[in-house]
C-alpha cells in the first residue's frame, strides 16, 4: 500500500527537469526522455506531492536497479513499473486508482464521500462508477402485439357497429385503479 | 369486466360529429358551386377530377380553420375547456415511492446543449422541490466516437456538478435499430419495470420543474390516464427563420391548441417528446408494428408518436393533450433547409401511417390523425395538381370560346362572381386563424409579449408575407418528398441540426437553384400569355419560388434574426420575459462539458484520467480481442488518424483494448509515433538525452 515517503531523498527539482542536487548514481542512468515522459504521466494525474513523488521514486529505483536494456525496453520497463507503482494507491489495480484519482479531485468531498461507501461496501470506483452509470437492470419483453390491417374487416366491423351498436359510446375494459 | 365509457366520451362524440359537418358541408357546397361553373365547360373526367382535388383541399384547410374557430372560441371563456374525465381536474399528490425516469434520447447531438438542457431542467425539479420522484436517462445512439466520449465525459460532469451520481445515468446502445424508438423501447425493456411513469424528452427539450410535477400529480390522480401531452413552445433561436416559426407558433398555436383539445380530449395525439407516458402500459402495448414490405412505405416506422398514441388508446388508455400547461420548451430547426431535411423524415413517416389506417382497434381520432398528418404532405402534390388542372380547366374554356380569356373565371370576363366567392371563402379560410389569433391576443391585453400592438400587427403582417413566399417553396419540396416515398426512396436517420448554422449562397443555389429557376422560366412563359393583371394572381406562387434561392439564405441568418429583435420583430414572450429554465439553459451551454483539446479519442487513448473514465464504463469484450488487437497494433504503428469511425468505435468499446493501448502508447520510443498520439516534440526537436545504456 502507498506510503507517504517525502522524505525518501528524491529531489523535487526534478519535476522542472532540472537537477537541483546531485542524483544518486544509479539514477543518472535513466535517459532523460524516460523521466521527461515520466513527469508528464504524473501531471495529468491528480496526485499530491507526496504521491508524486513516491511515484516517481519507485519508478527511478526500479530502473536503477534494473539490468541494462536497450531504449525501448527502458521505455515499457519504466511504464510498466510506474503503473506497477500507481496501483499500490488502490489494492493493486492501476486503473481504480487512476479513476479514484480522477474523480476524487474533481468532485471533492461529495464524491469522496460516495466512493468512501462505496468502499466500505466493497466496490471498486469502476465498479462503483458503472453502477451509477447504469442501474441495475430489471428485464422485461416489450413486443408489438398483432394488428390485423385488412380494410374489408374494418368494413366489416364499421358496418357491425352501424347496425348493432349505434347510438351507444364507445365500452372498454376497465383499467386496473380506474377513476370514472 | 366491461364498463361504460368516461363521460368524456359523450363529449367527444358530438364535438367530432360538428367537426365532421363542419368539413364536410362546406366543402361538399363549394364543390357543388364549382360544380355548377364547371359542368358545361370541361370534359367529365377533368371536372371530376378538379372537384376531387378541390373538395379534399377545402376539406382539409376547412378542418385547420373551424379547429382555430373553436380554439378562439374555448379561450375567449378564459376557463379552458372543463369537460368531465380531464386529467387537470383531478390532480393527485405523488405517492412517496413514486418513480418518474425523463429520458433524453440523442443521437450525433451537440453534446454541451444536451448537458445544459438537461442541468436546466434538473435544476428546476430541484427548485420545485420534486426531485426525489425523478431519475434522468441519457440515452445515447451516437455512433461518432469523438461525440460518445464527450456524452460521457458530459454525464461524468453533470454528475459531479449536481451531485447527480445515482440520479442522471447514461446509456448507450451499441446497435441502434429503430432509432429513437428503438431507444425509449431499449430503456423500457431493461429499467422500465421500475419506473412507473417516464417522460420522453428532445435533446433539445426543456421542460419546468414544476410542469413536470404537475403532469405527475395528474398521473397519479388519473390511472386511466396512458400518456399525458404538453404543448412545447418553440424558444432560442436566432436566425430570422427560426424567429419567424417561433412568433407564428407562439402566436396562433394557442388557438390550433385549444381547438385540438376541443375535439380530442381523451384520444389525443403525442408528439414523441416533453410528455409524461405511463411505463407499464407502454411496455405492454406500444411497441411498435413493422409493415411488411421494405421501406419507404414498408418496414420499421420512422415517425413513431402517433401509432404509440394510437396504440395506447386502442388499449384503452386515454392520450390527453393538455396545452394549458407551461413551463415545456423545445427548439426549431434554424434555417428553411434544415427544416425541409426534418420534413423529408416526417413525409415519408406520415406516409407509412396511412398504411395502419384499418388497424383493428384504433379509435377514429387516431385514424383521422393518421389522415391529417398524411394529408400535410399530400395536400402540397394536391395543390400543385391543383393548379395544373385549374390552368388546364381555363385553357379547355378558351380553346372552346367560353371564355373572352383564360383568367376570365377569375371574375374578369363573364361576369359570374361565384369564383370571387370561391377564392375569398378560401383565402378566409386561410388566414381567418391569423386574425382570430391577433384578436384574441388583442382582446386580453397580451400584445406586450409580443412587443406591443404595432408591433405585433407588423410582424404579423410580415410573418404571413413570409409564410405566402415560403409556401410554393414548400408545395414543391413537399411534392417531391411524396414522389421520392411512391417511388421507393427511403431516407437515412440523421442528426438535427440544432444550432443557428447559416445556408450560404451555394448551399442556397445547391438545393433551391432549380426552384428558382422553376420560378423565373414559369413567369417568363406565363407573363406573355396572361398579361400583367392575370399574372398578379399566380406572383404569390411563381413569386415565392423565384425567390427560393435568396428567402433560403437571408431567412437562414442570424444576424438578421438578432436585427429583427432589436427592432421588437417576431417577439415572443420568452424573450419579454425570460423564464429561469432558459436562463439556466444560456448560463450553462458555456460550462457543461470539460474542453477536450483536438482528437477526443487521442485523449482518451492517451490521458490517464480519461482513460480511466472511460474505460472503467466498459466491459471486457472478449469476443473482439482478436479484431481489437490487429487494430491496436495498427494505431500503434500508423497513428490515430488511420483508425475509420468503426474501428475506434471498437477499440473504444473494449476495456482491456484501451487499457492496452494506454499503455502501449505511453511506453512508446519511437518520437514520431508519439507525436502522432499529441506526445513528445516531433522528429524535428527530438532531444534524447544519451544515457549510459
Amino acid at each position: 500500500m502507498y506510503t507517504d515517503h517525502w522524505q525518501l531523498g528524491v529531489n523535487p527539482g526534478l519535476a522542472t527537469g532540472e537537477l537541483a542536487e546531485p542524483v544518486p548514481a544509479e539514477s543518472s542512468l535513466v535517459p532523460w526522455r524516460i523521466l521527461e515522459r515520466l513527469d508528464l504521466y504524473l501531471q495529468r494525474l491528480a496526485l499530491t506531492e507526496a504521491q508524486r513523488l513516491w511515484l516517481r521514486t519507485q519508478v527511478l529505483d526500479q530502473l536503477a536497479r534494473a539490468p541494462v536494456m536497450d531504449e525501448a525496453s527502458a521505455f515499457s520497463f519504466a511504464f510498466a513499473k510506474l503503473q506497477q507503482s500507481l496501483g499500490t494507491l488502490s489494492d493493486g489495480d492501476e486503473l481504480e486508482a487512476r479513476l479514484g484519482l480522477a474523480l476524487g479531485s474533481a468532485l471533492g468531498s461529495a464524491l469522496g464521500s460516495a466512493l468512501g461507501s462505496a468502499d466500505a461496501l466493497g466496490k471498486t470506483p469502476s465498479r462503483w462508477l458503472r453502477e451509477q452509470m447504469q442501474p441495475q437492470v430489471q428485464r422485461q419483453s416489450m413486443a408489438s402485439l398483432p394488428m390485423r390491417r385488412s380494410w374489408w374487416a374494418l368494413f366489416g366491423r364499421l358496418w357491425q357497429r352501424l347496425r348493432v351498436g349505434q347510438g351507444k359510446t364507445r365500452v372498454r375494459p376497465a383499467l386496473s385503479g380506474e377513476i370514472r | 369486466m366491461r364498463t361504460a365509457g368516461p363521460l368524456w366520451q359523450r363529449f367527444s362524440q358530438s364535438r367530432r360529429r360538428w367537426l365532421t359537418a363542419l368539413i364536410v358541408l362546406p366543402a361538399a357546397i363549394l364543390g357543388l358551386v364549382l360544380h355548377h361553373f364547371l359542368v358545361n365547360d370541361l370534359p367529365v373526367s377533368l371536372e371530376v377530377l378538379t372537384l376531387t382535388v378541390f373538395v379534399l383541399l377545402f376539406a382539409w384547410i376547412s378542418a385547420g380553420f373551424w379547429t382555430a374557430v373553436v380554439g378562439f372560441l374555448v379561450l375567449l371563456r378564459a376557463r379552458g375547456d372543463t369537460v368531465p374525465g380531464a386529467p387537470e381536474a383531478r390532480r393527485q399528490a405523488p405517492r412517496a415511492g413514486v418513480r418518474v425516469a425523463v429520458l433524453m434520447p440523442i443521437y450525433n447531438e451537440d453534446v454541451a446543449r444536451v448537458a445544459a438542457g438537461l442541468r436546466a431542467t434538473y435544476r428546476s425539479l430541484e427548485r420545485a422541490g420534486a426531485l426525489q420522484h425523478f431519475e434522468f436517462f441519457l440515452l445515447s445512439d451516437t455512433r461518432d466516437p469523438a461525440i460518445w466520449l464527450r456524452e460521457e465525459l458530459a454525464w461524468s460532469n453533470l454528475c459531479q456538478q449536481l451531485d447527480g451520481f445515482g440520479r442522471i445515468h447514461y446509456r448507450r446502445r451499441p446497435v441502434n435499430n429503430k432509432a429513437k424508438s428503438g431507444n425509449v423501447a431499449d430503456f423500457c425493456r431493461r429499467w422500465g419495470k421500475g419506473f412507473e411513469y417516464m417522460v420522453v424528452l428532445d435533446a433539445d427539450s426543456i421542460m419546468s420543474g414544476e410542469t413536470l410535477y404537475r403532469m405527475l400529480e395528474m398521473m397519479e390522480g388519473n390511472p386511466q390516464v396512458g400518456i399525458l401531452q404538453t404543448n412545447p413552445v418553440a424558444v432560442n433561436r436566432e436566425t430570422l427563420y427560426a424567429r419567424l416559426q417561433q412568433f407564428a407558433q407562439q402566436l396562433y398555436g394557442p388557438l390550433f391548441s385549444a381547438g385540438l383539445r376541443f375535439w380530442q380530449l381523451g384520444d389525443g395525439h403525442y408528439i414523441g417528446h416533453n410528455a409524461m407516458l405511463r411505463t407499464a402500459p407502454f411496455t405492454e402495448f406500444c411497441a411498435l408494428p413493422v409493415l411488411p414490405g421494405k421501406a419507404p412505405l414498408g418496414g420499421a416506422l420512422l415517425s413513431h408518436d402517433f401509432v404509440e398514441a394510437a396504440l395506447m388508446a386502442r388499449a384503452g388508455w386515454e392520450v390527453w393533450f393538455v396545452p394549458d400547461l407551461g413551463g415545456s420548451y423545445e427548439e426549431v430547426p434554424p434555417t428553411l433547409l434544415d427544416d425541409l431535411k426534418r420534413d423529408r423524415r416526417w413525409a415519408q413517416g406520415n406516409l407509412q401511417h396511412l398504411r395502419l389506417l384499418a388497424g383493428d382497434g384504433l379509435q377514429s381520432a387516431h385514424r383521422f390523425l393518421f389522415i391529417n398528418g398524411a394529408m400535410s404532405f399530400l395536400a402540397a402534390p394536391l395543390w400543385g395538381l391543383f393548379l395544373g388542372l385549374g390552368a388546364l380547366a381555363s385553357w379547355q374554356m378558351w380553346r372552346q370560346g367560353s371564355l373572352a380569356d383564360p383568367l376570365a373565371w377569375a371574375g374578369q370576363g363573364d361576369g359570374d362572381p361565384l369564383p370571387l366567392w370561391l377564392i375569398g371563402i378560401t383565402v378566409l379560410f386561410l388566414l381567418g386563424p391569423k386574425l382570430l389569433a391577433v384578436l384574441w391576443i388583442g382582446l386580453r391585453g397580451g400584445a406586450r409579449q409580443f412587443g406591443g400592438l404595432p408591433r405585433l400587427f407588423l410582424s404579423t403582417i410580415l410573418e404571413s408575407v413570409f409564410s405566402i413566399l415560403l409556401a410554393p417553396v414548400r408545395m414543391v419540396f413537399h411534392s417531391l418528398f411524396v414522389i421520392q416515398t411512391l417511388r421507393g426512396r427511403s431516407v437515412q436517420w440523421g442528426a438535427q441540426v440544432r444550432e443557428d448554422a447559416e445556408t450560404t449562397w451555394s448551399v442556397a443555389w445547391q438545393n433551391f437553384g432549380w426552384c428558382s429557376a422553376a420560378g423565373v422560366g414559369s413567369a417568363a412563359v406565363i407573363y406573355p400569355f396572361v398579361g400583367g393583371w392575370h399574372f398578379l394572381w399566380l406572383l404569390p406562387v411563381v413569386g415565392g419560388l423565384a425567390l427560393a434561392v435568396p428567402l433560403a439564405a437571408l431567412t437562414s441568418r442570424p444576424s438578421w434574426g438578432r436585427w429583427a429583435r432589436a427592432h421588437g420583430l417576431f417577439l415572443i414572450s420568452e424573450e419579454v420575459r425570460r423564464p429561469q429554465e432558459l436562463l439556466d439553459l444560456d448560463a450553462g451551454v458555456a460550462d457543461a462539458l470539460p474542453s477536450i483539446r483536438g482528437d477526443a479519442f487521442v485523449e482518451a487513448v492517451v490521458d490517464p484520467s480519461f482513460n480511466a473514465l472511460h474505460s472503467a464504463l466498459q466491459r471486457d469484450r472478449s469476443g473482439l480481442w482478436g479484431r481489437c488487437a490487429g487494430l491496436v497494433h495498427k494505431a500503434l504503428a500508423e497513428g490515430p488518424e488511420c483508425l475509420s469511425r468503426r474501428e475506434r468505435n471498437l477499440i473504444l468499446s473494449d476495456r482491456q483494448s484501451m487499457l492496452t493501448l494506454h499503455r502501449a502508447v505511453w511506453s512508446l520510443e519511437d518520437p514520431r509515433q508519439l507525436a502522432a498520439w499529441g506526445l513528445g516534440r516531433g522528429p524535428a526537436d527530438d532531444t534524447w538525452v544519451p544515457s549510459e545504456h
